[in-house]
């Protein structure tokens, strides 16, 4: 009984303690980024921005373009949901909004994601999950003491996702796109 | 062995995990719980609106559960709750009607959802309504009491309705519905209802609600017309309001109210809010309209999942509608002050 009494308090306390270190850099502006310039030299600018471009098909509805100037600055906005998972199962528990900038020249671009904010979801009149507020929080704000753990969880779930979102878009945006390049298969034969 | 087993249940708790949202969408099951302890200065049950109406009591609201699939463009939930305010209080048991005595399971939701497109969508079963500001789940609502205008109408409406998107900004909604708050409708389907909702700025959303019909041994059909909408004005300040009106066809009565609901958030765990109501039950043929203002403050103090909410309530009954009390003897105003904790998972 005193071995159970004292695992369950350090599982307890697991739940408080949350890792302020995973999370993104902050910019000169105090602002939370995450930035990469990438060398490309076999692909020029108008090769690069087409491969973004399908990359983005690939991300509808979830990012969308703002605006693009001079054709080689693309904005974007996106957005990714954050689960609440309780044993084996998981529901939305809110979202994260952040934009996205990209540049292109030739043999190289660069991105950065920022202006991330935290819309907390609740449940509808209709058992549907969906943001509590039209306002987001951004995630540069100081968390109060009643929900330290959770905020820095959310901003550690921030840094993860965009490190992610960074090796999909190298990924995309690469001379050969292993997503596009369909595989060789080897003939059957017939006498075997 | 039996630690062990404790053990392992301990780990299995402690498992609650935020994580990005994963390619398939899984089953979702979420829910919340409720209990509250309300003192009527009066020292009676005066304030009749639904939920929070046990005097003195450490009294349960209700558990309830949700669960949600979708499946490529089509989904289902089903919700079901218990406990008094789940139950007797707010949706009918499964023979129909509203008996302390032999309730059962309650159905709050329980719908098939197709998305035909991203625009398209359409939903049959029952389901909360779509009308009014405030639900019955008190996880969705600021304050724990309810408003007169929420128990007046329509908790939920069975039937069903294709919504369309014209844009980010602009959707519609239009179906068939049962009469009110029940599982069969005895007398056809009956009742035809509608909804306007538009985003007119950011962090600003507004629904227009019309739902009219003839219900089983009413007096006339009866029509209502909503208005609910919420401003996010700043990061801190947001601003409901709600107003209604219910007219029963050949001067047969109805009501109708307003309610703002201005709320400040001093910060995320912490806020304040009021709810001013005035409410007017119409008089049937010749009698005179009856009034009733209320005036409720409440806290939502959070952490994580749980909203604790202590709140007090002025209720003013001029005409002596409401059959307040006060030392058995009838009076035009109640008060009522309330401490409730709602967890949310």
């Amino acid at each position: 009984m005193k071995v159970f009494f004292a695992l369950s308090i350090l599982f307890v306390c697991r739940l408080g303690l949350f890792a302020q270190s995973d999370q993104l850099p902050l910019d000169e502006n105090g602002k939370f980024t995450y930035f990469e310039l990438v060398n490309q030299p076999q692909m020029n600018e108008f090769a690069l921005k087409t491969q973004f471009l399908i990359f983005l098909q690939k991300y509808r509805p979830k990012l969308k373009v703002n605006s693009t100037q001079a054709d080689s600055v693309i904005e974007c906005t996106g957005k990714f949901v954050i689960q609440k998972t309780i044993l084996v199962s998981a529901h939305p528990s809110g979202e994260i909004q952040y934009k996205l900038q990209i540049e292109f020249k030739r043999g190289k671009y660069r991105f950065w994601l920022s202006n991330f904010e935290y819309l907390p979801y609740q449940r509808d009149r209709y058992g549907n999950f969906v943001p509590s507020t039209n306002r987001g929080v951004m995630l540069e704000k100081s968390p109060d003491s009643l929900n330290k753990g959770a905020w820095y969880e959310i901003r550690s779930l921030a840094a993860k996702f965009s490190a992610d979102f960074a090796l999909s878009l190298k990924a995309n945006l690469s001379p050969a796109d292993p997503e596009n390049t369909p595989k060789t298969v080897k003939s059957v034969q017939k006498v075997w | 062995m039996k630690n062990l087993i404790n053990v392992l249940i301990a780990i299995c708790l402690s498992n609650v995990a935020l994580a990005q949202e994963p390619a398939a969408s899984p089953l979702q099951i979420s829910g919340a719980v409720d209990t509250y302890w309300k003192y009527d200065f009066n020292k009676g049950a005066n304030i009749k609106t639904y939920f929070a109406n046990e005097q003195n009591s450490i009294s349960l609201g209700m558990i309830d559960i949700a669960l949600k699939k979708s499946t490529g463009k089509a989904s289902f939930v089903g919700e079901l709750s218990f406990g008094p305010l789940g139950q007797s209080q707010s949706i009918p048991n499964a023979l129909g009607g509203y008996d302390e005595d032999i309730n059962s399971f309650h159905i709050q939701n329980l719908y098939i959802s197709y998305a035909f497109s991203e625009k398209f969508n359409l939903t049959a079963g029952y389901m909360g309504t779509f009308v009014g500001y405030e639900v019955i789940s008190p996880a969705a609502n600021f304050n724990y009491s309810t408003s007169y205008l929420f128990g007046s109408g329509p908790f939920q409406n069975a039937g069903i309705k294709a919504s369309y998107a014209f844009s980010d900004k602009v959707s519609l909604m239009a179906g068939l519905f049962n009469d009110w708050n029940v599982y069969q409708d005895f007398n056809g389907v009956s009742h035809i209802g509608g909804q306007l909702s538009l985003t007119p700025a950011k962090g600003w959303t507004a629904y227009l609600n019309f739902l009219s019909g003839y219900s089983k041994n009413a007096a006339g059909t009866g029509t209502l017309v909503d208005l609910t909408t919420a401003y996010q004005i700043t990061d801190k300040f947001k601003l409901g309001l709600n107003a209604a009106d219910y007219t029963v066809s050949d001067n047969n009565g109805g009501y109708s109210g307003v309610a703002i609901y201005p709320q400040y958030a001093f910060k995320p765990s912490f806020a304040l809010g009021l709810r001013a109501e005035q409410f007017s039950i119409k008089g049937t043929g010749a009698a005179a309209n009856s009034n009733v203002t209320s005036f409720t403050f409440s806290g939502n103090i959070k952490s994580g999942g749980l909203t604790f909410i202590p709140e007090i309530r002025f209720d003013s009954d001029k005409d002596f509608s409401q059959q307040f009390f006060k030392n058995g003897i009838a009076s035009k105003a109640a008060s009522q002050f309330s401490l409730s904790a709602v967890y949310a998972f």
